[in-house]
């Protein structure tokens, strides 16, 4: 992607997420006029920003937006938060559209009808005054689709009638109408309206959105696009529209736009060679009845259906209509590469090249001052007057006396700058004159006088002039402009030396600047990382080989102390390269402000959010892993926990609510409480509802605490919602956001007290890249398990081990834990086997706060591996946690005991 | 190389205008308010200046306004750039201390142009 394009979308996302922020701080405190200038500033910005690439619809959506906040900061406005809804909103669009030029690189036309309701919708919102003045506006950049295939869908004859008919002076309107999906019951007729439409052209219909399948096609849902070709005036076209203003757009469409040819494309390549060249050779001499004998000619060998006919036709009837050179040439390229000529792209060329310098005509020497510039563009002496009338008006402005020296000098140098471009430096010494005299006088008259005196003098185009000019005045004009130089110098005295040498010392200090890295950089850092320290731990293993399989134990300890060392500085390297990746967990929070808001008031809900340590930082993946299940949780508490205002009040409690968030760092984990002082949970009804659900048994429902049964929340298949809202009821529970979380090794708490609150507290690792997993063998092999659910091993007896309800289980320090044997977890067929005492091993592991023994053939030591999920084919497997690299090479698979279980 | 320092808040139009300065044969050097616009030419010099006019913490007004009260450094030629075409605010710009008025966007073949000719000076 054009680097300027992606700057443009990085610095666009900020500004929106800046742009949200304001908004809500503005929505509390609307006079905040802050608030207002900075939040007006982004949306400009965004605005300006917008405008150097050709996103018209992106642009007139912020340009609204712009103009409602221009009111605002005019005291026209308030802040309301029906505008503040509408304003996020448009900036909720905008996101779309960026995330749509990243994907595809534009904005497909699409989004249209979107954005005209929403621009219509923002423009309702401003005071009445200027209503009228900003539609005319909006006109003007009313946006140009990019999609101009369905001109070739229109048959030859209706645009070569089309542009016949239509005086060069007179415009061609392309009209995009999208019907509403209901406009059949709206009593509109969509085709009536079109074939009515005045100076019909010739229109073309499709799909707005591919068919649906036809046992499910509704056949009175409006699925149509239109586009359609006109030649009335614009005022007519207005009238005969003015139901359906929202429906359509009406473009400006160049006239030679509609030369595009069609046909059989199926010809012979190279076949034509012969009349491009006599056609290119005709066009450069502008012979126009040479190059129509040529087409004639070529007309008259074809056949009248082939592709290349039509072109040259088009050629014939441009011609006709008196385009010039350049319309023809960029047409008869296109066709000598059979290709449809991309005419808005010329069109873009061409408004461009009027801007362009013309590099031939303008030889202004930058580098070299000795080349006297000598001939400007017509464009450049247009530029050149503008600028020199500007000075006049500059000089005219009364100022304050401290900046009037400055005002002078500036003046000085802009008219010696374009002296010299013009290379006039005969009136150089005049100027100096001039300005010399302003200076003694104090007065910008003798100035002025000299602007006046200064007349259009003749550009020197004869060159024996210009260098007769150059050597005879230049070395004096440099020797002015030297002695100019040290004046100034003198004037400015110590004083400027010394606040030189003080910038020139702020901005070394200042040269320590934050880099913005792009995300893969650090990951690939972060891979090879991993990579290096599983290298390295092949060093002990090579050490014990030297020692034991080549006999030499003082090669095996020097391996030894080299690997200390490789293994210190592998250490350092790994904990640096995750320092870059953490990321405050602001990164998260910040969208709650307005989530909260938006829900809140959604459920009529009075709530105010507290977030406290935004600061605290975790590993990316952490943070981001965090995001959907906070939403989850902080959805859940406003919409379960926190009361209606009235209930609130009848409860004694403040009408607002009080939702907080706060992060911190424990040792080397992140915790997050979300606390809020709603109705709590009742633990009676969870043990009966989870009961209910079969989630526990008649005996537990006796026995489990009130602490322990409000963790039943976190159980699959439970969900206390009475009724199922589309807030935070969608069919998944707060076993979700367990699992999500258990997934990067967090985990998740709840307290709660019946009618004060209840207390969600998240624990979560500062980085997931290094988990210290414990290895057993099962079945002659090596496998890991994570460390964190291992609670201990034991070594169990056969005769110990007892069945209960058809599962084997064995009391452990007083409590029955069923066993689990890894031959029915992982479907094998060797069961465990016992040690030569009879004794089996059984690693006792915490799954979903339950203690659980899995049994296997043995145990070997903990190591520290580099986690990696699972790929491709194997990704599925829920009963691994992912995989790691040993020293020796070999592959270690961590299984996921909660999945198993 | 002439050298031109670009003032703007937006990083977009910083490298936009970079671009085609750069394309004319300038050294160009970025501030993004008038407060490190201010820093950069006391340790430098500038023959131009192209100047936004909505920044934070200093404005390109307040900007040009303290450059042109500076007896101590070069007065280079300023050329204020602004998405407003109406002409009260051409005005203030020229008030403020500015020497030439673009609309932003900036036409390329324009920007240049002006560039080329407000510098045709020798230094």
């Amino acid at each position: 992607m054009n680097p300027l394009l992606q700057q443009f979308l990085s610095e666009g996302r900020d500004f929106i997420e800046q742009i949200g922020q304001k908004l809500l701080i503005l929505e509390e405190t609307p006079n905040n006029e802050a608030v207002v200038g900075e939040l007006f500033r982004f949306v400009h910005t965004l605005k300006g920003n917008s405008g150097l690439f050709d996103l018209p619809i992106l642009t007139r959506v912020v340009h609204a937006a712009e103009d409602l906040l221009d009111r605002v900061r005019d005291h026209e406005l308030t802040v309301t938060s029906e505008l503040t809804d509408d304003l996020l909103s448009a900036m909720d669009f905008v996101v779309q559209l960026l995330d749509e030029i990243e994907d595809g690189g534009t904005i497909p036309d699409t989004y249209l009808p979107d954005a005209t309701k929403l621009v219509d919708r923002l423009r309702s919102l401003l005071p009445e005054r200027d209503v009228h003045e900003d539609e005319e506006g909006a006109e003007e950049t009313m946006p140009a689709p990019t999609d101009w295939s369905w001109l070739s869908r229109l048959t030859e004859e209706q645009r070569v009638q089309a542009l016949a008919q239509t005086p060069a002076d007179q415009a061609i309107w392309a009209l995009f109408y999208l019907p509403e999906p209901q406009c059949f019951f709206k009593g509109e007729d969509p085709l009536l309206l079109l074939k009515h439409v005045p100076g019909l052209a010739g229109f073309s219909i499709r799909a707005a959105q591919p068919w649906s399948p036809l046992d499910e096609l509704d056949i009175y849902t409006a699925n149509l696009a239109i586009d359609a070709l006109s030649m009335a005036d614009r005022a007519e076209l207005d009238e005969h529209l003015r139901y359906v203003p929202e429906q359509i757009a009406v473009y400006q469409l160049p006239r030679f736009a509609l030369a595009v040819p069609t046909g059989d494309a199926s010809e012979v390549p190279g076949v034509y060679a012969d009349f491009f060249d006599r056609a290119r050779d005709c066009l450069g001499r502008s012979d126009m009845d040479g190059l129509r004998v040529a087409v004639d000619a070529m007309l008259d060998m074809i056949n009248p259906t082939l592709w290349m006919a039509s072109a040259l036709r088009w050629c014939l009837c441009l011609q006709d209509m008196g385009f010039d050179t350049s319309v023809l040439a960029f047409h008869l390229e296109a066709t000598a590469d059979h290709k449809i000529p991309d005419w808005f792209l010329f069109n873009r060329t061409q408004s461009a090249s009027l801007n362009a310098p013309d590099k031939q005509a303008a030889p202004i020497a930058v580098e070299d001052p000795k080349l006297p510039a000598g001939t400007l563009s017509d464009m450049e002496l247009a530029l050149w007057d503008r600028i020199f009338e500007t000075q006049r008006q500059f000089l005219a402005i009364p100022s304050a006396s401290a900046q009037w020296g400055g005002r002078l000098a500036s003046v000085y140098n802009t008219l010696t700058g374009l002296l010299r471009a013009k290379g006039d430096v005969q009136a150089l010494a005049a100027l100096e004159d001039a300005a010399e005299t302003s200076e003694q006088e104090k007065s910008f008259a003798p100035l002025l006088e000299f602007l006046d005196g200064y007349g259009p003098i003749a550009v020197c185009n004869d060159e024996p002039l210009a260098i007769v000019a150059e050597e005879t005045v230049v070395p004096m004009v440099v020797e002015l402009a030297a002695e100019r130089q040290i004046r100034q110098d003198r004037r400015a005295g110590e004083g400027a030396i010394e606040s030189t040498r003080r910038a020139a010392e702020v901005s070394a200090d200042k040269a320590v600047r934050t880099l913005k890295v792009p995300q893969e950089k650090v990951d690939r850092l972060m891979d090879l990382i991993g990579e290096m320290v599983v290298a390295k731990n092949a060093l002990p293993y090579l050490a014990a080989r030297a020692e034991d399989v080549f006999g030499s134990r003082e090669l095996g300890r020097e391996i030894k102390s080299q690997y200390a060392i490789i293994n210190r500085i592998a250490e350092e390297m790994q904990d640096g390269i995750m320092q870059v990746r953490m990321l405050p967990v602001d990164a998260i929070f910040q969208r709650f402000p307005r989530l909260v808001r938006d829900v809140a008031k959604q459920l009529g809900k009075k709530v105010r959010l507290v977030i406290e340590g935004e600061d605290t930082e975790a590993d990316k993946n952490i943070i981001e892993s965090l995001g959907d299940p906070m939403i989850h949780i902080l959805r859940n508490s406003l919409d379960h926990g926190i009361e209606m205002p009235e209930v609130r009040a009848a409860d004694g409690k403040a009408e607002e609510g009080r939702l907080s968030v706060r992060a911190s760092q424990e040792g080397d984990r992140v915790l997050i409480e979300i606390e809020d002082d709603g109705k709590g949970i009742d633990p009676a009804v969870i043990k009966r509802k989870a009961f209910e659900k079969g989630l526990i048994d008649e005996q537990r429902l006796d026995t489990i605490s009130d602490a322990d049964a409000v963790q039943l929340v976190f159980a699959a298949g439970f969900s206390t919602a009475e009724t199922v809202s589309n807030l935070s009821g969608r069919g998944v529970g707060m076993d979700v956001v367990r699992s999500s979380l258990e997934k990067v090794g967090g985990q998740v708490r709840l307290t709660s007290e019946k009618g004060k609150g209840t207390k969600i507290i998240l624990s979560l690792p500062l980085s997931m890249s290094v988990s210290n997993v414990m290895m057993v063998d099962i079945g002659g092999q090596n496998f890991g398990v994570p460390i964190d659910v291992v609670v201990e091993t034991v070594r169990i007896k056969q005769s110990d081990i007892h069945i209960f309800k058809q599962r084997r289980t064995a009391v452990l320090r007083g409590r029955i834990v069923p066993l689990y044997s890894t031959d029915e977890l992982l479907a094998s067929h060797n069961p465990p086997k016992p040690n030569a005492d009879g004794e089996y091993a059984v690693l006792v592991a915490r799954v979903h706060g339950e203690t659980v023994g899995i049994v296997v053939d043995g145990f070997a030591q903990t190591i520290d591996v580099i986690l990696k999920p699972l790929e491709g084919a194997l990704a599925g497997l829920a009963g691994f946690a992912g995989s790691a690299l040993l020293g020796d090479g070999s592959v270690l698979l961590v299984l996921n005991i909660k999945e198993l279980i | 190389m002439k050298q031109v320092l670009i003032i703007d808040d937006a990083a977009t139009v910083r490298m936009y205008h970079r671009q085609i300065l750069e394309e004319a044969g300038f050294g160009v050097d970025e501030a993004i308010n008038g407060i490190e616009a201010i820093e950069k030419i006391l340790s430098k010099k500038y023959e131009l200046l192209v100047v936004d006019v909505n920044m934070p913490k200093m404005n390109g007004y307040a900007f040009l306004q303290e450059i042109r009260s500076k007896a101590e450094v070069y007065q280079a030629p300023a050329i204020m750039v602004s998405t407003e075409a109406e002409e009260r605010d051409r005005q203030a710009a020229l008030q403020a201390g500015a020497n030439f008025y673009l609309v932003k966007p900036t036409k390329p073949g324009e920007l240049s142009s002006a560039a080329r000719l407000l510098t045709g000076s020798a230094s």
